[in-house]
């Protein structure tokens, strides 16, 4: 069987052959049918490749990419407030089930729910006195440490702060907010 | 090919989110990208398809773009993928002759004396050809003959080393040689006609 290598390489080669390369190509062809049938179809089809024009699309294609745009960008902005919306009910659905579960105890239950309101009030009753205390015996070291003055100054401050914030609220009440 | 120049504001202005500059490079680089897919699809209706998507991918995709890099070949490296993905899902790289639709390309402004039967009949040969071909190595050969790419440029649109790219243009050539004759035949067969006349 004749050998078809090098030449099927050289045959289908992209870059051009030296010119010893070419002859040993040529006398090969000469001898070789196969190799003749494969130089002949590739040179149609490459023929044919390079002569085939760019093809274009119908016109009005930038238009149809415009609408596109506009309705993909449309279906994006859909997409994500239904998401937004499924989150807020898929938490909201959350939430809703453990005050339920939470309701339904409390009714199958009225005495231990009201048992347990009342540690939670008990608690909280505890916890504020406590805070109370701990800011009176703050206030009271505090007096005594800073002078007179300060408290002054600071009351003073505190008191044009707040006019100032009161003339501001009552002139955008008046006014508006300009844009 | 067949190389499109456009100011290089356009695309700094697009990237900048000005839409209005990104559909004038919709407008510069539509014939290069819905070429690339319909000779990678082989029909108009799912070449218009595949390049909308391009762009809209593109469009998404263009804080990501490197400007050091051509526009050109980073659209159609977008349009390559697109194409590739598609057929490998729909499986139609062993599409039939027979099953090839007809074509409906916007007419030629400027029609020679060949009929336009004849360049219809030249167009259906090449699309047959391209059939032919893995997906892959349909998409090298498209950017070797239609956009003059070279071996550096297909590999980096294509996601290929260099020498997968000669090795995949090789194997191409070796097997459209060999489609050639029988698409002849078949030509011959349908049309009655040799046509042997070089393309506009």
């Amino acid at each position: 069987m004749m050998p078809h290598q090098p030449f099927e390489e050289w045959l289908l080669a992209a870059h051009d052959l030296s010119p010893t390369e070419a002859a040993k190509l040529e006398s090969h062809l000469r001898e070789c049918s196969a190799c003749r049938a494969l130089a002949a179809g590739w040179a149609e089809a490459e023929r044919r490749l390079e002569a085939a024009p760019l093809l274009a699309p119908e016109q009005g294609f930038a238009e149809r990419w415009q609408a596109t745009l506009a309705a993909r960008e449309v279906a994006q902005r859909r997409w994500q407030a239904w998401l937004v919306l499924g989150l807020s009910l898929a938490g909201a659905s959350a939430l809703a089930v453990l005050l339920g579960w939470q309701a339904l105890s409390s009714l199958l239950s009225p005495a231990h729910a009201a048992v347990g309101l009342l540690q939670v009030m008990v608690w909280v009753a505890a916890a504020v006195a406590a805070a109370q205390e701990v800011g009176w015996v703050l206030v009271r070291s505090l007096a005594a440490l800073v002078p007179p003055g300060f408290w002054i100054a600071l009351v003073v401050g505190a008191a044009a702060l707040i006019s100032l914030w009161l003339i501001t609220m009552t002139r955008y009440a008046i006014q508006g907010v300009r844009q | 090919m067949r190389s499109v120049s456009i100011p290089q504001e356009w695309v700094a202005q697009a990237r900048a989110g000005d839409r209005q500059a990104f559909t004038l490079l919709v407008e510069a680089y539509q014939v290069p990208v819905y070429n690339l897919c319909r000779r990678m699809l082989g029909n108009p209706g799912e070449a218009e398809d595949a390049a909308q998507e391009t762009f809209w991918r593109a469009f998404q995709a263009l804080e990501r773009y490197d400007p050091q890099r051509p526009f050109a070949t980073w659209l159609l490296s977008i349009a390559a993928h697109y194409c590739i993905d598609y057929l490998r899902r729909q499986r139609l790289v062993a599409l039939s002759l027979e099953a090839m639709p007809d074509y409906h390309d916007a007419p030629d402004p400027a029609p020679g004396p060949e009929s336009s039967a004849e360049a219809h009949e030249r167009e259906r040969r090449v699309a047959h050809m391209l059939q032919t071909l893995d997906p892959l190595d349909r998409a090298a050969i498209v950017m070797r003959y239609w956009y003059d790419l070279s071996y550096e440029e297909m590999g980096e649109a294509l996601s290929l080393s260099v020498s997968a790219v000669k090795s995949r243009l090789h194997r191409a050539r070796r097997q459209l040689a060999g489609v050639w004759p029988e698409s002849q035949a078949g030509g011959l067969a349908r049309g009655g006609t040799h046509d042997a006349a070089p393309a506009v």
